[in-house]
């Protein structure tokens, strides 16, 4: 995987939300005047050029808040480290575990006890396509 | 569940991002149009009902079972009726709260964290329930 320059990407895509800008829709029945206003898109995306979607299919990662057929939100301008939640490909699938580093060997674990880790093995096809950093969850 | 935090709904730019499904083969998500389901933009997507929707961030582990966690973003749209089971934002005693929505043998009530359930007059409840929840967002 090609590594990117989390600095770079910052600078040239971070914007603010126009906050004073923002049109509040009026007849709230909750009111707030001064309340903050939230663009879903500059509060969830850091990296639009480097970010995109993904719908999570099983179980595995329960514990973690991620339910089958919730949106994963991926950034892979992120360099994933120890603990994060990853979307891999292993041998061709695609998977969403949390990458764990110990002792200098590296294993996707999943978020529910049914499920055992996996090391990833030299020979195997591993690539890790992005950080997920949030869950969309339908209700 | 508490409330921490009330925000507006407003919208910047528009930003479409690629969707992907978890089945895709091998290979970096890049233009490859092939694999791209569909191209999404969050705001849109999520929000269906700009004029009447606000969010909250949330604070309590109780609605865990429901999908909702300590310190999730809720999107939440004033302009739909509450059916039994959904989560819903009420204002109980002054305060803003969390709740689970329950119609149980045509009584409605409002569930809380311990499965408590807070029996409700119809006319109370119309004034109390601001708005159902559509969607929990959690960073992971």
């Amino acid at each position: 995987m090609k590594a990117l320059d989390t600095k770079q990407l910052n600078a040239r895509y971070s914007f603010e939300a126009p906050l004073h800008h923002a049109k509040i829709p009026a007849g709230m029945k909750i009111f707030p005047a001064d309340g903050s206003v939230l663009d879903l898109n500059s509060h969830l995306v850091h990296h639009p050029e480097a970010t995109f979607l993904v719908r999570a299919c099983g179980e595995s990662m329960i514990d973690r808040g991620i339910k089958d057929g919730n949106i994963l939100i991926v950034d892979r301008a992120l360099i994933p480290v120890e603990g994060d939640v990853v979307i891999a490909s292993l041998d061709g699938e695609l998977t969403v575990k949390t990458l764990e580093i110990k002792d200098e060997r590296t294993y996707l674990v999943a978020a529910n006890k049914k499920f055992l880790p996996l090391e990833i093995k030299p020979f195997m096809q591993f690539q890790i396509w992005g950080v997920v950093v949030h869950v969309i969850h339908s209700l | 569940m508490e409330i921490e935090q009330l925000y507006h709904y407003s919208t910047a730019e528009k930003m479409e991002l690629p969707m992907f499904s978890m089945s895709v083969s091998a290979g970096l998500p890049t233009a490859a149009d092939d694999d791209i389901e569909t191209k999404l933009d969050l705001n849109e997507y999520i929000v269906k009902h700009p004029a009447s929707t606000f969010f909250v961030r949330v604070h309590g582990e109780d609605l865990k079972e429901s999908g909702v966690f300590n310190g999730d973003l809720l999107v939440v749209d004033e302009s739909l009726d509450p059916k039994d089971g959904k989560v819903v934002v009420a204002m109980l005693g002054g305060e803003m709260t969390v709740k689970i929505y329950r119609v149980i043998e045509g009584e409605i009530l409002l569930e809380s964290q311990s499965g408590q359930l807070l029996p409700m007059q119809v006319n109370e409840l119309k004034s109390a329930v601001i708005g159902v929840v559509t969607h929990a967002i959690h960073s992971v």
